[in-house]
């Protein structure tokens, strides 16, 4: 029990109730400490079952450890502390305690050696998540994220459902590697799924993200679909529906992400394109892929961290958020921007950044395992992301028609966040090898070769060149718009069929009510009559008559006492 | 916030023009150098050329996609309110 208190989400948790009560230097140093020691408990904990709790007939598994699950902590821990450094004069406290309590169950999740430890740290997830968009407190916030609660809690549903029936079929709550081959376990993985972002749900991705605050944005980005793709990762490699799966994430997040005005809506799409890419490395399933789907999400969570800091910079200076409204921004906020652009770099799998050296192992494992079809689409996929986040949201926000405004840089912290990260993107990038080493397999490959990096550059500048040829020739028109997606079926029929509902049901119970209502009232009419004050049983009688049947009784009795004694 | 004094060298009337001629000039230049490179897989797509073409034809079509799609499901950004 005592390894209880090396757990890595424990010092998160417990920063995160001190942060309540503390202010100024003393709530910096616990934001920014906690994640730091969790890091050292991450890397001190020894592999293997480190606590087992008899449950029922089962042993629930609440800390265990491997090398995919300190990978995934790690750079949780290390997003942890990124985040609270630029979210370190967030004055929305709830914010911050609820992103320091989702990041300590999502190391839970990581750590969870069984089913339903999994699950009981998923669902806190979800509501600790919620808690954080809700704390932005505007109306559209609110409303996003009942939305963003509901999608999960039904995400939670079927995962239940999934575990119950794999326990009742199976009798083992183990969370080993397996594939979807019976309805237990494909209800465990459209669970999971729901959380990557994945067909037909992607859209709470969109919807949900954008309305946190421009901190609480950097958080929620990086844990729920990093958990799902270690989930994913852990329980199915190999599925190969995920490959089909991932790769319709991948298109849809470039298309709508084209379509989109809102700068951090299109991170958002952004976010299932990539995650669309550990997907479809998952359902390959080799040990090269598996460790391109790791090496994604290790670089993921730091790549689009940095972009929706700058995006949540300029957001925070500006107080907008539409493509329509930016423009020019790069004159006075110069750094902001080289961040933005190092971190658009990085998602568009540029050499020698950390997305290039991740991405290639995907690649080059749909090649040896003979899925050409899939490396071809990868490669279109790495193409459109370079039009969407490398040129796209750079041009507009940064570059493009001036709108003539001129704001500052955000404050020091926010910049040394982002400054931490681009040089992240950029050491992995430089350094493949050391960062391959933090991998679930040790696989002999090198990235950095030429003939890989020209064609690198060749794929992503030539793309990049229909781009610019588009925008000179045609124009590229920047509308007030939202792209209609899946969501609307339940924000606009699932509305209309609540409201139906509401009023059907509505005379239905009034019509009960009324018929229950008679029914009692007859009851109680019936007992009034004969119980009430002028019911028969509770009349009161009269004086005289009581001393009519008095005499009465005292005659027969005298009588009796003449005829008989 | 809103001074609109601020010069700088990218906004000289003459920087898209000679930015396009950098670009071109680094576009054949990957081309030449994938003349000197040996591609370490064989196949259609290790062919000479093919990232440059087909990195082209991609984002056009992306372009071209997501015109077509935004066409047809494009509503006012306050249609949800509504």
């Amino acid at each position: 029990m005592s390894s209880l208190l090396f757990h890595p989400a424990l010092p998160i948790i417990v920063g995160a109730f001190l942060i309540l009560r503390l202010t100024g230097t003393a709530r910096s140093v616990i934001l920014l400490g906690t994640p730091l020691v969790s890091l050292a408990f991450i890397w001190m904990t020894a592999d293997g079952v480190l606590l087992a709790i008899p449950y029922m007939e089962w042993t629930l598994e609440p800390f265990k450890a491997d090398k995919l699950s300190r990978l995934f902590a790690t750079v949780f821990a290390i997003m942890a502390f990124a985040g609270n450094l630029y979210a370190l004069k967030q004055e929305k406290v709830l914010e911050l305690f609820a992103a320091n309590v989702y990041i300590a169950f999502s190391l839970g999740v990581v750590f969870a050696g069984d089913l339903i430890t999994v699950f009981i740290f998923w669902e806190m997830m979800a509501l600790a998540s919620s808690t954080v968009i809700f704390s932005a407190g505007t109306s559209t916030a609110r409303a996003a994220g009942m939305r963003y609660m509901m999608v999960h809690l039904l995400g939670g549903v079927v995962l239940m459902a999934g575990i119950a029936g794999e326990v009742a079929v199976t009798g083992s709550i183990a969370f080993t590697s397996m594939l979807p081959d019976t309805l237990p376990r494909a209800l465990i993985l459209a669970g999971f799924l729901l959380n990557t972002g994945a067909p037909p749900f992607s859209a709470w991705v969109p919807d949900s993200y954008p309305e946190a605050s421009y901190s609480g944005m950097v958080f929620l980005s990086a844990f729920t679909t990093k958990t799902a793709v270690y989930v994913l990762a852990r329980g199915f490699p190999g599925a190969e529906i995920l490959i089909f799966i991932g790769l319709f994430m991948i298109f849809y997040g470039i298309i709508y992400g084209l379509c989109e005005n809102n700068a951090r809506k299109m991170l958002g799409y952004s976010i299932v394109n990539q995650v669309g890419f550990m997907v479809t490395a998952i359902g390959i399933g080799s040990a090269m892929a598996i460790n391109g789907a790791v090496a994604h999400a290790f670089a993921h969570i730091i790549y689009k961290a940095l972009l929706i800091m700058a995006t949540g910079s300029v957001f925070y200076v500006t107080g907008k958020r539409k493509f329509t409204e930016y423009g020019g921004l790069f004159r006075t906020m110069p750094l902001t921007a080289i961040c933005c652009i190092i971190g658009g770099l990085s998602i568009s799998a540029f050499p020698f950044t950390s997305g290039f050296v991740a991405k290639a192992m995907t690649s080059e494992a749909a090649y040896l395992g003979q899925y050409y079809w899939v490396w071809y689409l990868l490669a279109a996929g790495t193409a459109g992301v370079f039009l969407d986040v490398g040129i796209k949201l750079q041009y507009f926000v940064f570059f493009g028609k001036d709108s003539g405004l001129r704001p500052p840089e955000p404050p020091l912290h926010m910049r040394t966040a982002m400054v931490f990260f681009a040089v992240l993107c950029v050491g992995i990038g430089l350094v493949p090898q050391q960062f391959y080493q933090l991998l679930p397999y040790s696989l002999d490959y090198e990235p950095n070769t030429p003939d890989h990096i020209v064609t690198q550059f060749q794929i992503l500048l030539f793309s990049g060149a229909a781009f610019f040829l588009f925008l000179k020739y045609y124009g590229w028109k920047l509308v007030e718009s939202l792209t209609l997606d899946f969501d609307w079926f339940y924000r606009v029929w699932g509305h209309k069929l609540a409201v139906t509902f509401t009023e059907n049901s509505g005379s239905a119970r009034d019509s009960i009510i009324e018929d229950l209502s008679k029914g009692a009232n007859a009851t109680i009419d019936g007992i009034h009559h004969r119980h009430g004050p002028d019911g028969i049983l509770a009349r009161t009688m009269p004086t005289g008559r009581m001393v009519f049947w008095a005499i009465i009784m005292l005659a027969v009795y005298l009588l009796v006492d003449f005829v008989f004694m | 916030m809103s001074d609109q004094s601020n010069s700088h060298w990218l906004d000289d009337p003459g920087t898209p023009k000679r930015l396009w001629t950098i670009f071109i000039v680094v576009l054949v230049l990957l081309l030449i150098a994938e003349l000197f490179v040996t591609h370490h897989h064989k196949g259609f797509m290790f062919n000479y050329g093919f990232s440059a073409w087909f990195g082209f034809l991609v984002g056009g079509v992306s372009i071209l996609l997501s015109k077509g799609w935004k066409k047809i499901l494009k509503r006012k950004d306050t249609y949800y309110d509504e």
